[in-house]
């Protein structure tokens, strides 16, 4: 039998768990859950990363890796995202021979050092990169005139293909990615607080496993 | 120290906070008209930090919003994604549900309002221990229920806490007043953060900071005066310093609001009201309860006239600028509120006889059952479950089709942005050049002109209801 006056008996005097207290447990531990929340959107970079679904295989033979219709995964590092004129970099792989001045992509003002990378997620043997410039559609100036190709991912990963004085709206460059996964186009703006232009990006190859049949 | 006398059980706070809670969460289910920039200003912003992806307001690109409530959101966004919450509209009505919770507070508020007016006007001193609770439950069951204040509740807004913060200032400052010791200056320090912050918060309620400042000097209560401005520099400072390390500048958009807003006037581009508008927008919401309200504030005009100075002088400043919106006017309520409940808490607290008490409650509790459902009828005249809120959940359904590459969004300012659209792809505002672009194939209108163009294009209608179509290819 348990003596309700001795130490530690049932009669002692306990914390009681109150509504007040529960409240602030559970407000103290959002508040925990917050910061951490908080410590990783400070750390958030803004960069658009997305996966197009996608509405066709790749065929076997040489195509644009880089159309919208195969599912790529498009990244950038920015856009021009103000309401009236977004410039989604989406554009760049739409594949689409007569578009506005809107449908491009554009880099944000703020972005010192631009690239899109254009991943279609199984290696293939890349030969050319050809690229449709602002100057295809608008002032001659907007063309991009330095500017870099990298090939990711394959036996050439990080191999990079440099251009420098470009003023062609439209051009094709050879390149040799052996494997590639993916490619990453990094431009230089032609001025400071100049935005970069790109109206599309194709990448032909074929796919390695069409190459090995 | 006089003892202290009875005060009404917790279990009623308790309840009064449930019912306060209850009636936001169900304002909030029911979707209040949403105003753009709930979207547009303060959670979109977030999304694109942590997306990419958004659509960039000109006040964003001006540079004239801080990162505070943004990055608020922001945090709040990151901790709904770990919680397994979609991107998009299921984030946004987490964000409001998470003001429903936190707008309770109000309900504290109100208490502390009520209590801090009832003993100025009860003439207590500052070591009698004794509550004047009548005004203080008065000002909590009010602020609980009192529908214009549940409905501005579940807002992504920075009236919400802005407002907050500037009443609670007020309240501590009535509470100070009286009291020149350690417990009084702590209160007009608190004051001073509160009161600073709601102005960090929402610019243009700067001026209601004056009326406490104006108090105390009134009073020449020179080191709570201290003490307020004391803890008003904290949030400045702390503002300050998210814009320098945001906008690269010190007090960056603080500066651009000044010139963009003040100097430049360019807030009228979106739209100009006449002198009356926000009379005539209190009058359609509670017109009838704002009247009993101020008559009963005004009979404790010595006690209460910082808060009759805050609420009238807010709509008489807000009246003097050429852009009106309801929602910036949204803290005339709490501050007529406190003051009212104060007032009528001390008519009751005055009333010794238990016979004439319990008549006083009973009339009290009848006049605030009128008020509410006065304020009800006003609420109910929003717009419910409208169009804009249509377009949102449209947004919603394409997001969660697997198929969507690019969406042309029909009325694009009614809409919800990529705060409302879950998906990384390009949305662009519905233009006719837009639609050859393979690219889009999903089409969401809000006109049956846009719909006969769509189908022209090869679009076909998948769902519609009420006015918004909703077309795929």
């Amino acid at each position: 039998m348990s003596d309700a006056f001795a130490p530690g008996g049932p009669g002692r005097d306990v914390p009681r768990l109150s509504i007040g207290r529960c409240l602030a447990l559970c407000a103290g531990a959002a508040l925990l859950l917050w910061g951490a929340g908080l410590l990783t959107f400070l750390r958030a970079r803004a960069v658009v990363s997305f996966t197009l679904p996608a509405r066709d295989q790749h065929p076997v033979e040489r195509h644009n890796l880089a159309l919208f219709t195969y599912g790529p995964t498009v990244s950038a590092s920015s856009y021009d995202h103000w309401l009236d004129h977004q410039h989604h970099p989406a554009f760049a792989v739409d594949g689409f021979e007569h578009p506005s001045p809107i449908e491009k992509w554009a880099s944000s003002p703020g972005d010192r050092a631009p690239w899109l990378e254009i991943a279609w997620g199984r290696p293939a043997l890349v030969d050319t990169v050809r690229l449709r410039h602002a100057g295809w559609k608008e002032a001659p100036q907007l063309t991009a005139e330095r500017y870099s190709l990298t090939c990711v991912g394959g036996a050439t990963d990080g191999r990079s293909f440099s251009v420098e004085h470009n003023v062609e709206p439209v051009v094709s460059h050879t390149v040799a990615c052996d494997g590639a996964t993916g490619l990453r186009l990094s431009i230089w703006p032609n001025g400071p607080r100049k935005v970069v232009r790109l109206y599309e990006i194709e990448v032909w190859g074929i796919p390695v496993e069409a190459t090995a049949r | 120290m006089t003892r202290a006398s009875q005060v009404p059980s917790p279990r009623i706070l308790w309840a009064l906070a449930a019912l306060a809670l209850v009636a936001r969460v169900v304002a909030w289910w029911l979707r209040p008209e949403l105003h753009p920039d709930e979207l547009f200003q303060y959670v979109d912003p977030a999304v694109h930090r942590l997306r990419g992806v958004g659509w960039q307001t000109w006040e964003w690109h001006e540079g004239i919003r801080s990162w505070v409530l943004t990055g608020y959101h922001g945090a709040w966004m990151v901790v709904a994604g770990w919680m397994g919450t979609p991107r998009g509209l299921p984030t946004f009505l987490f964000l409001q549900l998470h003001w429903a919770v936190v707008s309770t507070a109000w309900l504290v508020i109100g208490w502390a309002g009520g209590e801090a007016v009832g003993r100025l006007l009860l003439g207590r001193a500052a070591d009698d221990d004794r509550t004047a609770w009548e005004g203080a439950l008065l000002g909590a069951a009010l602020f609980a229920i009192y529908p214009p204040l549940v409905v501005y509740g579940a807002r992504t807004l920075s009236e919400v806490p802005s407002s907050m913060c500037l009443v609670t200032s007020l309240v501590l400052v009535a509470g100070a007043i009286g009291d020149s010791g350690t417990r009084g200056r702590a209160r007009a320090l608190w004051a001073g953060v509160l009161g600073a912050s709601g102005v960090c918060l929402r610019l243009a309620s700067g001026p209601l900071v004056l009326v406490p400042l104006i108090w105390l000097l009134a009073r020449r209560r020179w080191r709570l005066l201290a003490s307020f401005g004391l803890g008003g520099l904290c949030p400045v400072l702390l503002f300050g310093a998210v814009d320098w390390a945001t906008w690269n500048r010190p007090f960056g958009s603080f500066l651009a609001y000044v010139r963009v807003n003040l100097v430049e006037g360019r807030a009228a581009e979106f739209g100009v009201e006449g002198p009356l508008w926000y009379v005539e927008r209190l009058w359609d919401r509670a017109g009838l309860g704002a009247v009993v309200l101020l008559a009963v504030a005004c009979a404790g005009w010595r006690a209460t006239w910082p808060f009759l100075a805050s609420a009238v002088g807010l709509v008489v400043y807000l009246s003097t600028q050429a852009h009106k919106e309801e929602r910036f006017v949204m803290s005339f309520w709490p501050y007529l509120l406190v003051a009212a409940c104060g007032v009528a808490g001390a008519w009751l607290g005055r009333r010794p006889q238990p016979e004439v008490r319990r008549t006083l409650w009973i009339g009290s509790a009848l006049v605030a059952a009128l008020l509410s459902l006065d304020g009800l009828r006003g609420v109910m005249r929003l717009s419910w479950n409208d169009h804009g809120t249509l377009l949102r959940d449209a947004q919603s359904l394409v997001a969660r089709q697997t198929d969507v590459t690019g969406l042309l969004l029909d009325e694009f300012y009614d809409s919800g942005a990529y705060a409302a659209f879950g998906r990384d792809v390009p949305m662009l505002r519905y233009g006719v050049e837009c639609l050859p672009n393979p690219i889009f194939n999903y089409v969401i209108a809000g006109h049956d002109s846009t719909v006969e163009e769509a189908e022209r294009a090869g679009f076909r209608t998948i769902r519609r209801v009420r006015d918004v179509t909703i077309l795929r290819r």
